[in-house]
């Protein structure tokens, strides 16, 4: 719970940093920081409530021991980690509204729905 | 002239994999944690609820303790699901995130605040951490003072109160302090 309640704490940091000069600019350093951070302690904050749903079941239903705590760390990180870095790689961070995290395109589910409404392609912002 | 299907998706660059990477690296677990969660709560409130009727000691603390499970799942849904629908909506409808509504929108429905607060209030804020404040208030009132926030002691163990209090002596001996 310790480790959770920390993970909250740089989680909330992370959303009040200021990405740079210009707000939000996609493709800088500090835009892809933001983005890459937010979605590691998101993650990991969601990681460690599984970890102790997992931990209670295993003590309360199984009766058996609870994973080993190098364990839990091992698994909520290395998620965390993983699926933060996808969207690094593929240079997926940047201006995402009031922040910075994973850019999408807007409409891009159907894009021939927004293009026939709107008359241009799905925007990139 | 109307373009093909194919060709507006081959003209779409590689913002639209970030659209994807949105729900592959962050909604989809997201949402398959608080099915886990839901799942393993009840399997753990059923169980607490079957001590109590066997008569196990502490019977009307394990119900308590079963009924207060529900909000851990509770909390994905209050914190996420407006946001998640928002993403959802922006991604089929589009709406730019520079507009101010839209920020405003994810300001506001932006999960993370409210998961912490609701994880510190459902994990944290136990029978042992509510006297502790209680305590620590009336230090405050009395020396008119928040200096005792900075003095304050370590509090004891959490699991001994879980492992005397909120377990019946017939699982107790057999399982181990969770440790969290």
């Amino acid at each position: 719970m310790f480790t959770l309640a920390c993970t909250s704490i740089l989680a909330n940091i992370v959303y009040v940093m200021q990405p740079g000069d210009r707000v939000n600019e996609t493709g800088t350093f500090l835009c892809t920081f933001q983005g890459f951070w937010m979605n590691f302690f998101d993650l990991a904050t969601i990681g460690w409530t599984l970890i102790i749903a997992l931990s209670l079941y295993r003590a309360v239903v199984k009766q058996s021991k609870i994973f080993e705590r190098s364990v839990q760390h091992a698994v909520v990180w290395g998620c965390a980690f993983f699926l933060s870095a996808m969207p690094l790689i593929t240079e997926s961070y940047g201006n995402s509204g009031p922040w910075c995290w994973i850019k999408g395109m807007m409409g891009s589910i159907h894009p021939i729905l927004h293009r026939e409404r709107t008359n241009q392609f799905p925007r990139r912002d | 002239m109307t373009d093909s299907p194919r060709r507006v998706f081959l003209s779409l660059g590689r913002d639209e994999a970030g659209t994807a990477f949105r729900f592959v690296s962050f909604y989809l677990p997201l949402w398959c944690a608080f099915a886990v969660n839901a799942f393993i709560y009840f399997k753990v409130s059923e169980t607490l609820k079957r001590f109590a009727v066997l008569g196990a000691e502490n019977d009307q603390r394990l119900l308590k303790m079963a009924s207060h499970l529900r909000f851990y799942p509770a909390i994905f849904v209050v914190a996420w699901l407006g946001n998640t629908v928002v993403r959802v909506a922006q991604a089929a409808y589009g709406g730019a995130n520079s507009d101010f509504s839209f920020a405003l929108v994810h300001v506001l429905l932006h999960g993370t605040f409210y998961q912490s607060m609701g994880n510190a209030f459902a994990y944290g804020l136990n029978d042992s951490v509510k006297a502790k404040a209680s305590e620590l208030a009336g230090v405050i009132r009395s020396s008119r003072s928040l200096r005792p926030l900075l003095e304050m002691e370590a509090m004891a163990p959490l699991e001994d109160d879980f492992e005397t209090e909120e377990r019946p002596s017939s699982f107790r001996s057999t399982v181990e302090k969770p440790g969290l």
